[in-house]
């Protein structure tokens, strides 16, 4: 079943297009990366599909169910973790919890034990002060607790990880991955070593609309570009292994361009650097990583 | 109804946390012990500035205080104690959405139209509340400094004041839906009653305005006056219930 299916959403603020005809469908799955720069649509595109703004055109349905702006119904289904979640200070973590419980129609029992069991997975089980003094951190992972109280069957994450210092996202990656095994999780953001991490497949969202999507690992062999980087034991042999090779000095290694070596090239150049005696320190064929795809893809 | 359950404790436990309530306890009381001690020690204060005032020629004749004093002040207190109630509650709704709080409501299932409409009954229950603490501790100290008299015009004019006290708060509803923060609500609130005032000015006019409901003591000394503001008072009752409408029209398009 899709969990997600975003149909020729288009959405403007004035002049400004944000969401340009966007399509996007996420099947039920662990975790699914939602990437784009800053100001790329992302958390337009979220506040839609939780009926919160209201698109220019399209449709969204969460669970074939079609989302109504300005309707809580489909909400009951999802769970929200903002960027930077807002709670009422004067409360502690319990009784945060348990508004939340009680306004999703959770009995007194079911609250108690559910609060207890997610504060425990997020480590507030003993944070007996007021929300008021929690740390960003707290804060972050208290909002995925909250997002998770009621079972969702989707988790929408809008960039949980960018106000957090390092130690703060790992805490974040570690219970998104637990979270995983009980619901399928969107997780918008920027930071693509996090994707990397914890997504098996991901879209990415330039300019209102989604230009690469797929599974990562599958998305990294199609981008390979079939460079092979070599490095040699002596710095002096650089020039020697280019001109062997075609490839070109870049810093303290040779890059051989697909058109001089592809990937069925390896054992080629293989040879001609073993007849050539030079002592090697490393040679491999190069893949791209989410970063430099990224930057393929918007353009930069 | 679960969800406005729930998010009325959650706004109880607000009031009460944020000292709200004790805010509103301390003034509605001292309020109330002040306007009968005021019409007690009025003519004592002047009685102590008489010799100076006569030794400048004006002559000033003391008359012995007597419970109509005390309604008056009953009624100038009222507006000010409007006034902080309309500033505590001011940011009550558009606060949920300037800080995010209310974000994650809306995302468990509970509509804008529950979650205003949970509030204003916040404040009316609140204010009622208020009112009822500052006319019991009111009449308790009259009783003790004066003989009650004209007390069926007194109520009289206290209800009609508190229909005028719920045109203010059925407004705020309004203005919190079409406004984004605390602070400019409370300009609209400014602008429509100088709008009131000015449209006062026109002779008879406030028989048919919600202000023409704050005469308050006119109403005590003379309780037949009444008749004349009818249109008034069933003009707000109407408007209240047009601004109530409009606010649960137009919240489910509250930008968030």
């Amino acid at each position: 079943m899709n969990m997600l299916e975003i149909r020729h959403l288009s959405k403007r603020f004035g002049d400004k297009v944000v969401l340009d005809d966007l399509n996007l469908v996420v099947e039920e799955e662990n975790i699914f990366g939602f990437i784009g720069r800053n100001g790329a649509g992302k958390t337009t595109t979220m506040k839609i599909i939780l009926g919160l703004l209201e698109a220019d055109s399209g449709e969204v349905y969460v669970c074939g169910e079609k989302v109504q702006y300005g309707s809580a119904k489909t909400n009951r289904l999802i769970g929200y973790l903002p960027d930077v979640p807002e709670f009422y200070g004067y409360m502690n973590a319990r009784e945060y919890l348990r508004l939340c419980g009680e306004l999703s129609g959770m009995d007194k029992e079911e609250i108690k034990s559910r609060s207890k069991e997610l504060l425990e997975m997020v480590g507030l089980l003993k944070e007996k002060g007021k929300i008021k003094g929690y740390s960003r951190g707290m804060k972050q992972r208290l909002g995925i607790a909250q997002a998770l109280m009621k079972h969702p069957k989707l988790l929408i994450c809008d960039e949980p990880t960018s106000a957090l210092d390092p130690l703060g996202r790992k805490d974040i990656l570690s219970i998104l991955s637990k979270v995983q095994d009980e619901t399928s999780v969107i997780f918008s953001t920027h930071i693509l070593s996090d994707v990397e991490k914890i997504c098996r497949n991901v879209a990415i969202l330039e300019k209102g609309n989604i230009v690469m999507q797929g599974n990562v690992n599958d998305i990294r062999l199609r981008h390979t570009s079939g460079d092979i980087c070599i490095v040699p034991e002596r710095l002096s042999d650089l020039d020697a292994i280019a001109n062997l090779t075609g490839g070109a000095v870049v810093d303290d290694k040779v890059i051989v361009p697909p058109a001089n070596s592809g990937s069925s090239a390896m054992s080629a150049v293989l040879s001609k650097l073993a007849d050539s005696g030079i002592d090697l320190l490393k040679i491999e064929q190069m893949e791209p990583d989410l970063d430099q795809l990224f930057m393929e893809v918007i353009g930069k | 109804m679960t969800e406005s359950k729930a998010y009325l404790k959650k706004e109880w436990l607000e009031f009460k946390r944020t000292h709200r309530l004790l805010a509103f306890c301390i003034l509605f009381a001292v309020f109330a012990i002040l306007g009968p001690a005021t019409a007690k020690l009025t003519p004592l204060l002047l009685e102590a500035f008489q010799a100076d005032l006569e030794t400048q020629g004006m002559q000033l004749v003391i008359s012995e205080p007597v419970a109509m004093d005390s309604y008056m002040q009953f009624f100038k207190n009222l507006p000010i104690l409007l006034i902080i109630v309309i500033i505590l509650f001011s940011g009550s709704f558009t606060g949920e959405f300037t800080k995010g709080t209310g974000v994650l409501m809306l995302t468990k299932g509970l509509s804008k139209r529950k979650m205003l409409f949970t509030k204003y009954i916040l404040w009316m229950l609140t204010t009622l509340g208020g009112i009822f603490l500052y006319l019991a501790i009111f009449m308790g100290y009259t009783a003790y400094y004066f003989k009650l008299t004209n007390l069926g015009g007194f109520f009289a004019a206290a209800g009609i004041y508190l229909i005028y006290i719920w045109f203010w708060l059925s407004l705020l509803l309004l203005m919190s839906v079409i406004i984004k923060s605390a602070g400019i609500v409370i300009l609209g609130m400014g602008a429509v009653y100088f709008i009131l005032s000015l449209i006062a000015i026109i002779p008879n006019a406030e028989h048919y305005l919600p202000t023409g409901l704050s005469q308050g003591v006119v109403f005590v000394a003379d309780p037949t006056v009444i008749k004349d503001f009818l249109p008034a008072i069933l003009i707000t009752c109407c408007l209240n219930i047009v601004l109530i409408i409009a606010s649960a029209l137009l919240v489910p398009r509250k930008e968030v």
